[in-house]
């Protein structure tokens, strides 16, 4: 899934990459974060924050996120209209009119705890004035959810038309489908990907192999301190597709301690250090004495067996 | 009736970008091609002429009327099939010719594809999908939708009727023209099982270990699971989700693992043909055409490639070139003609056993890991013991069960069960309703073996191990089957094995059922190891004493749930054989050579140490004597990695 965030909320710095959790079982990452400006914005001027892929949640097959937004909608343009009313001065009734079928068709147990005998309070239209409307959706609730889609769709429908944007090709436009803007309840979390890593050349063990992370290791410093590594996966992929000559030279260079010496030395010596032609003299210094193999050769030297290419008879 | 525009799609590739979009939008255009004309509209050429830069940079290449999508609707797939098309007849125009280069034309596809993301996305930005809950109201509320979900039941006939009420509304109702989901049906944007399981009902669902649930989930996620037997086993998916990212998966890349180490032995694919005279006869199934896709097989003298319309072919035997029949001089190396059309597609210098070992293995690891977003409705597989078991097992009236064939009818037949499949066989003297008992409990095996004709008779008998399972669902006597013995009577072999004679069984009733578990992808996956690796003797491919009978098994399996084409099944079924390994020659056969399958410890063990060492239990090999007896190793690509 694909989102692109609109605005930085008060607090929370978004970055690409960011990883964002939804309640209700979904997430996604942010690919790209555009200005507020060229994000979509409907006839009632509600502008998106993220764009999400529609189709994706067919294929999470979530589609209480599209109710919540559905709601939410719902609930915003009924805040602005009471706002509207009470701004207006139209009497309590009349707004009570309004409020309360509302709250009858989404959550009815939301009726009794927001008025008293049929009438809202005057605390609850304060809060939705000062706040808009926060439902209040028991998992219990004794309504069929599409039944308050449906009913919501006649009575109280949401802004849900064209919006424009600016599109892939720099220009503003307006959409041909309509599209709703409407807000869900959305996590930022702090796993990224940007925090630096990578070094050129991994810590070594005793045996001067590439020696595993301690604990200490992974936590002194905010990134981490090792080379990505190549490993045997990488390595059957490697010789399937290159060839197993040039495997082997990639990984002579991690493995042999003198080779990565030369290697390093060459790097921050080298006037362009980034576009050295061949970085390693191999007459000097031979592929093949990695530090592993040279420990399993030895091995095989005491033991009395050796490895040895032979050209198979394949006729 | 306006009178249609009429152009040649030979023009429309002249036109620069701009003059493209600029054309003039026709809804009736008769675009002529080198091979004739079709009907067509403006907006489906301007998308077509994309693909076209092929035959812009190559112009030799015909342009054809199967490089135009006509009037079909834009789809996920439609550019490549169009782009594949393309390629092929790129193929066989520039092949042999001074400007044939695979790879600038791949280099040319590629960028094709991000050009029409890139241009599409900026140009028609005005018409970006969306998807709103309205969408899924407007589907609940199309009247046949409707009635189908009102009168559903707990039955999976009745499921999958209401499947096929959902799919055809939104793949053909007007009224759902413009309505979002609808449209991605149509395109082929959404998985239409997935679709189903939120605007109709979910439909059965399994527990962790597979096994189904009798009562399925009657209402979809647009309506919402209310009731807590729907929740709690809804919530199975989550935790199957969960249970399938962790071991099972790493179980699934180990198999990759060993699959990939075994197949690289097969390393090259060399250009043209070896002229070999040694074909693999091969007896067509019409469920095998489309992984036949590009074999070449023999006619008359004459190579040809089989293609996935040649349903003429169904039911023939071909002389098939194969692997196996090859005389390229090296014995890992395939000539393409051998290999098939898929060659085509393969980069020099890549492994093709390689290739071949991942296009199996990505799908299985791919569909365990993404187990929670392929669990539709479960169905009890159809048993599918392939065709050469099908002599002695065939499935019978209930799906999970399976009755003896009738071209047994009257033979002299005996069936031997194991006994830790039988333990508790003798019980049934005891037991007054067997109705009543779960026969699982006294037995269940994998296989049989059946004895037919006698010894005496002028062909004498033959003996056959016949599996009844399929993977982790072990089949069991059936309670009639058990009447049966306790009527008739069991013999024991000198094993302690039980001998049953069927000579007065009804052919008729099922004598085997096997549990309503739905196959995992794990379970299926255990499965094609077992075979292609021959983990165990008895179900491996090494069993089979006709090696056509082995190779069909393992492809009618793999087929079973994925397509894959049959260039890939045979290189893996040719990486694993070998020419003698009685007499420790573990070479690949070649040119119609006698070979054996050969179980995955002793390829490892008896071929070159490059892949051993990347294998597992590294020290075996030194400590056993028979290795250093063993010459003309088959190199292998990790040889390098070793040797430096």
């Amino acid at each position: 899934m694909v989102w692109s965030l609109w605005r930085h909320r008060a607090g929370v710095l978004a970055h690409r990459l960011h990883v964002a959790s939804v309640v209700d079982k979904t997430k996604g990452v942010l690919c790209d974060i555009v200005k507020d400006e060229d994000m979509p914005v409907d006839a009632d001027g509600n502008r998106a924050e993220l764009i999400m892929d529609g189709l994706s949640t067919i294929k999470r097959m979530n589609v209480s996120r599209c109710m919540e937004q559905y709601l939410n909608a719902c609930s915003r343009d009924v805040t602005k209209k009471i706002q509207a009313m009470v701004k207006s001065g139209e009497s309590k009734e009349e707004i009570n009119n309004y409020l309360m079928p509302y709250y009858q068709i989404v959550s009815p147990r939301m009726v009794d705890l927001v008025s008293k005998k049929g009438m809202v309070t005057d605390e609850h239209l304060a809060a939705i004035v000062e706040d808009g409307i926060y439902l209040w959706q028991p998992t219990d609730n004794e309504v069929e959810p599409m039944d308050v889609i449906k009913q919501l769709n006649e009575h109280y429908a949401p802004t849900f038309g064209p919006v424009t944007y600016r599109g892939m090709g720099g220009e503003m436009k307006r959409t041909a489908n309509k599209v709703l803007i409407g807000s869900m309840y959305i996590m930022l979390l702090e796993k990224t990907g940007r925090n630096w890593a990578g070094v050129a050349s991994s810590k070594l063990s005793h045996f001067g192999t590439p020696a595993k992370l301690t604990s200490a290791d992974r936590h002194s410093q905010p990134g981490r301190n090792q080379p990505i590594r190549f490993g045997e996966s990488e390595g059957r992929l490697f010789v399937a597709m290159v060839g197993g000559r040039e495997t082997a030279e990639l990984f002579d260079r991690t493995n042999n301690p003198v080779v990565r010496k030369v290697i390093q030395e060459r790097i921050l010596r080298e006037a362009k250090p980034t576009a050295i032609e061949s970085i390693i003299d191999r007459k000097k210094y031979p592929s093949g004495n990695g530090r592993v193999l040279s420990l399993i050769r030895h091995f095989g030297e005491c033991a009395g067996w050796r490895f040895k290419r032979e050209v198979t008879h394949n006729d | 009736m306006t009178k249609p525009v009429i152009m040649k799609a030979r023009d429309v590739i002249a036109l620069t970008k701009d003059q493209l979009w600029a054309l003039p939008h026709a809804d009736s255009l008769e675009l002529v091609f080198d091979d004739g004309k079709i009907k067509t509209t403006v907006k489906r050429t301007i998308y077509c002429a994309y693909m076209w830069n092929v035959h812009r940079r190559y112009p030799k290449t015909p342009l054809l009327t199967r490089h135009h999508m006509g009037m079909d609707r834009i789809s996920g797939k439609v550019h490549s099939t169009l782009l594949e098309s393309i390629y092929r007849d790129w193929y066989d125009t520039y092949r042999g010719e001074s400007e044939y280069n695979r790879e600038d034309c791949w280099k040319l596809l590629y960028e094709t594809v991000n050009e029409i993301y890139n241009d599409f996305t900026q140009r028609i930005d005005d018409h970006v999908a969306t998807l709103s809950i309205l969408d899924f109201m407007e589907v609940l509320d199309t009247p046949e939708i409707r009635d189908a979900n009102q009168s559903v039941v707990p039955t999976q006939k009745s499921i999958d009727d209401t499947y096929d009420v959902i799919s055809k509304s939104l793949n053909e109702d007007q009224s759902l023209n413009n309505n979002a989901i609808a449209q991605a049906v149509r395109s082929n944007l959404v998985d239409i099982k997935q679709v189903c399981q939120c605007v109709g009902p979910r439909g059965f669902v399994t527990e962790i270990d597979s096994t189904i649930y009798k009562q399925p989930i009657t209402v979809g996620y647009a309506k919402g699971i209310m009731s807590l037997y729907d929740s709690m086993i809804e919530s199975r998916s989550a935790a199957k989700a969960l249970m399938f990212a962790k071991d099972p998966l790493a179980q699934c890349e180990y198999f990759n693992r060993k699959l990939q180490l075994v197949g690289q032995v097969v390393t090259d694919i060399a250009p043209g043909d070896c002229g070999t005279q040694h074909y693999m006869s091969w007896k067509v199934e019409s469920s095998e055409l489309k992984v036949m896709d590009g074999i070449h097989y023999v006619d008359n003298g004459v190579v040809k490639p089989i293609g996935p319309t040649d349903h003429h072919l169904v039911g023939q035997i071909l002389q098939l070139r194969t692997p196996f029949g090859c005389v390229h001089p090296d014995r890992q190396t395939v000539c393409e003609t051998c290999y098939g059309q898929l060659a085509h597609s393969i980069p020099d210098g890549t492994v093709p056993g390689h290739i071949a070992a991942i296009s199996i293995g990505e799908k299985t690891s791919q569909l365990v890991l993404s187990t929670k977003h392929v669990d539709g409705s479960s169905k009890v597989d159809d048993i599918d013991l392939g065709e050469l078991y099908s002599r002695y097992l065939v499935p019978g009236a209930e799906d999970n069960t399976l009755r003896l064939s009738r071209d047994l009818k009257g033979l002299p037949v005996k069936i031997v069960i194991p006994s830790d499949g039988a333990k508790s066989l003798p019980d049934i003297y005891n037991i007054i309703n067997l109705e009543e008992v779960n026969v699982a409990r006294l037995t269940e095996m994998s296989d049989v073996v059946f004895q037919v004709g006698r010894e005496e008779d002028e062909g004498g008998m033959h003996e056959i191990a016949v599996p009844v399972s399929m993977g982790s669902r072990l089949g069991s006597l059936t309670s009639e089957a058990l009447y049966y013995i306790k009527e008739h009577g069991y013999g024991v072999d000198e094993k302690g094995d039980y001998v049953v004679d069927l000579h007065s069984w009804d052919t008729s009733i099922a004598l085997f059922e096997l549990p309503l578990k739905h196959i995992n992808m794990l379970d299926y996956q255990d499965s094609v190891e077992s075979v292609i690796l021959s983990v165990d003797k008895k179900h491996g491919l090494s069993r089979f004493e006709d090696p056509v009978d082995g190779i069909k098994y393992l492809l009618a399996l793999i087929s079973s749930k994925l397509t894959i084409n049959l260039s890939h099944v045979m290189t893996i079924a040719y990486a694993v054989s070998a020419v003698d390994p009685k007499g420790a020659d573990y070479r690949l056969p070649r040119g119609g050579e006698d070979f054996k399958f050969v179980p995955i410890g002793d390829l490892m063990v008896n071929r070159s140490m490059g892949a051993m060492m990347a294998y597992e239990r590294q020290e075996q090999p030194f400590t056993n004597p028979e290795t250093y007896m063993v010459k003309n190793r088959p190199r292998h690509p990790m040889d390098a990695l070793l040797i430096g």
